[in-house]
């Protein structure tokens, strides 16, 4: 028998386990604290930012001046607003009410008598692991000196300050390279310790009994080879003796040595990381991007597919091995990845799973583009791939391989070919139409229900006065036969080529229209109010 | 209608590509390349083939450059080579068809100046078919299945001959021609720019004689109507 507080608490939990509520206020307060992707996080930063700074200066108005009512409040004010973030922090740091539910549930499913300390001590200890976070230690410190009673503490009143990094991003990156050179700055830390620690004790022994001398305690020692050794020689504390002096020469010499390494040390630790540091701001980039395009090879087919997506405004990420393509990409300030874009890991990071909603596998290698297709054909099964196949019996193995669609430079060229030689206008006049040039297009308008194209005849449309020449259509998926003289099939649904005047058109087909682009964006938009403001428009 | 000689020079990958789409039209092929194995290659396959190094303008003239071919593919796989060709071709015939295949921005004002006809760039068109796919997949997948593809529907041009039956008609009456089931995409106006203008500009247009139709349709409506253009028109006298 479970006895009455557990049976209360674990009722309490699946309570909030089972409260939409619960989990949309936690949600929430993940997206304005910690989420990356919120767009609330950035404002919140910037405003927690501003309270410290302005509690800092507050402090340094106080140091000289008493304060007022007015300051006193402003103080109060931001440390509960500064406990309720640290408290907000800690909740969002793990389910707590998970924990204890799943010892339950643990329980139960063994047939084991539950015990709610251990339980509960795994929640405290879980926190606790927040709480000892270098993070959560500086901002608790950055609390306490608040209290009137410790104002001894006013001095950790500072760590405000290092709380700042909590909110910036480009310090954390900063700290995170120094942190991959912990085991060089240790054995530095570890030198510096060494020699400090024995030039002072010389300089003691040498120097303590000696009248004229300054050093009279340990402390007076390791102070002035501190200043020493990191070349500030104050020139407060000199020693007296020869051998004081040696002391000293050894000291300045190890000095410079140990400025040197250490700079050293911090340069190369950004040398490398230079190239991964720009790559993560290029990721945190493309995290930004909505409905983005993943296009894998900038060459020559690459290059004329992105001039035409910048024309269109799309958003993109290119990635490319070869780093001379990649340069030419960023000359033009495109967002581009030198890297092997067969890795499913970096597909994933420019977001295949996330933001992505097209993948262009277009490198003038027929085995790589089937590579990347299958790796993102497994990754996500809904995206859209457009492969490049340069040989056409790579075609077939990229469908299998799960492409939307291929395209075929040398095989369009064969076709082009074949047709220019006894069309050249009809072939020209037709890639021209295609690839939008002079305005030209062909494109499809919708037949919207309720709007002016629902239920009426072709002749009623007058689409030759409205400076467009109808293609054909293709018809709503099952509806009935129609007459007209040409059908095909397309894709299992029926295409009417060039239907008589007479032809109805019915809701959910789709018209194919030749003519500007802004008398088919004219037509659109009038078809879309149409169907707004019943048919009157 | 005699059939057409065409030369390929190149017989690289797009070589490959042209060669197998040009077979299937009325057209004498023949195959130059400089590379034994690749000429045994196009031989394998049907293909005549002449070995011809394409510096040596004697050579040239063996193949039947200026004399008995009327157009030529320059598929060379470099720049350079291309340029020399078309240059080469051009001097021995002034008239001849020449389409020229590039893979840069640059060189395509080069081959053009050079005097290559027409100059194609397969990475640009490819590209450009991407983003087409992209912009407008629906138009790409019913032009693809119908004008592209084996579906018998077919963009042909036909002129306006000067007793034909078109003469003095509106564009927006040639159109509505009930019997040929067409739809009219542009024209090309005689002895003007011989820019191609669409036929939604220019629908009050009269047609006359050396102007050329720009016509999408079913191959056979499109026989039928390029027959009754060519005949007498009957009703004229009316």
């Amino acid at each position: 028998m479970t006895p009455a507080p557990a049976t209360w608490i674990i009722r309490f939990c699946y309570r909030l386990d089972a409260s939409p509520g619960y989990h949309r206020a936690k949600r929430r307060a993940y997206d304005l604290l910690e989420n990356p992707d919120s767009r609330l996080r950035p404002y919140f930063d910037v405003a927690m930012c501003a309270l410290i700074l302005a509690t800092v200066a507050l402090i340094i108005h106080e140091v000289r001046n008493p304060p007022t009512r007015f300051t006193l409040a402003f103080e109060d004010t931001v440390m509960h607003i500064f406990i309720a973030e640290y408290l907000a922090r800690m909740w969002i740091w793990n389910d707590s009410h998970r924990i204890i539910l799943d010892a339950w549930e643990r329980a139960e499913f063994l047939g084991l008598r539950f015990r709610l300390l251990p339980a509960l001590r795994s929640v405290l200890l879980h926190k606790w692991q927040y709480a000892s976070s270098p993070l959560a230690i500086i901002d608790l410190l950055a609390i306490l000196p608040s209290y009137r009673p410790l104002r001894v503490l006013r001095f950790f009143l500072l760590f405000r300050v290092f709380k700042l990094f909590r909110y910036t991003r480009s310090i954390n990156e900063f700290a995170r390279v120094l942190a991959e050179k912990r085991f060089e700055l240790y054995t530095l830390a570890i030198f510096i310790g060494f020699v400090v620690f024995a030039s002072a004790t010389a300089i003691y022994i040498f120097e303590a009994h000696v009248e004229t001398s300054h050093i009279n305690t340990m402390f007076d020692a390791v102070y002035w080879s501190v200043i020493t050794i990191f070349t500030v020689g104050y020139g407060d504390i000199t020693p007296k003796t020869p051998e004081g002096k040696a002391v000293a020469m050894v000291l300045v010499v190890a000095g410079v040595a140990i400025i040197s390494f250490s700079t050293s040390i911090v340069v190369n630790a950004f040398g490398e990381k230079m190239q991964l540091m720009r790559d993560r701001r290029l990721f945190a980039e493309t995290e930004k991007l909505h409905d983005c395009l993943i296009v894998c090879g900038y060459g020559r087919v690459g290059e004329v597919v992105v001039d035409r997506l910048i024309a269109q405004e799309r958003a993109f990420v290119i990635i490319d091995r070869h780093p001379k393509n990649v340069a030419r990409a960023r000359g033009l300030g495109l967002l581009a990845i030198c890297d092997d874009a067969v890795r499913a890991e970096l597909l994933e990071r420019v977001g295949i799973n996330r933001n992505a909603s097209v993948v262009l596998c277009i490198t003038g290698d027929d085995v790589t583009n089937l590579y990347i297709t299958l790796t993102a054909r497994q990754m996500n099964p809904h995206i859209r791939i457009v492969a490049r196949a340069n040989r056409s019996e790579t075609a077939k193995k990229l469908r299998l391989a799960g492409a939307d669609q291929v395209v075929m430079p040398y095989e369009v060229v064969g076709l082009m070919a074949a047709e220019y030689i006894h069309q050249p206008v009809a072939t020209n006049a037709l890639s021209g139409i295609l690839s939008g040039e002079r305005g030209m297009a062909m494109d499809v308008i919708n037949a919207v229900p309720r709007s002016l194209l629902d239920g009426a005849r072709l002749t009623e449309l007058g689409l030759s006065s409205r400076r467009l020449t109808l293609f054909g259509v293709l018809e709503a998926a099952g509806s009935e036969l129609r007459p007209a003289l040409t059908v095909f099939d397309v894709g299992g649904r029926r295409f009417y080529f060039n239907p008589p005047g007479s032809f109805t058109l019915h809701a959910g087909d789709r018209l194919v229209v030749l003519g500007r682009e802004m008398a088919i964006a004219h037509f659109r938009e009038q078809v879309q109010a149409s169907a707004l403001h019943g048919r009157a428009a | 209608m005699k059939p057409r000689r065409i030369a390929i020079f190149g017989y690289n990958k797009l070589g490959q590509e042209v060669a197998r789409h040009l077979c299937r039209t009325p057209c004498e092929l023949l195959i130059v390349d400089n590379d034994a194995e690749a000429l045994a290659r196009a031989g394998e396959r049907g293909f005549d083939t002449v070995r011809c190094d394409y510096t040596d303008d004697s050579e040239l003239a063996r193949v039947g450059i200026g004399r008995d071919i009327d157009l030529i593919f320059c598929l060379l796989g470099d720049e350079a080579q291309n340029v020399f060709l078309v240059i080469s071709v051009r001097a021995l015939a002034p008239d001849m068809v020449i389409v020229a295949a590039t893979d840069s921005i640059g060189s395509e004002q080069k081959l053009r100046a050079a005097g290559a006809d027409k100059v194609i760039d397969p990475f640009a068109i490819a590209g450009a078919r991407i983003s087409d796919l992209l912009e407008r997949p629906m138009v790409m997948d019913i032009l693809e299945q119908t004008v592209f593809g084996q579906a018998d529907l077919e963009m042909a041009e036909v002129p306006v001959v000067r007793e034909g039956g078109l003469v003095g008609q509106r564009l927006s009456e040639v159109s509505v021609r009930g019997a040929c089931n067409l739809v009219v995409v542009g024209l090309v106006r005689s002895g003007a720019d011989r820019e191609v203008r669409f036929a939604t500009e220019d629908w009050h247009y009269r047609l006359s004689a050396g102007d050329m139709l720009l016509l999408v349709g079913p191959a056979a409506d499109l026989e039928r109507f390029r027959a009754e253009a060519a005949a007498l028109d009957a009703s004229r006298g009316r």
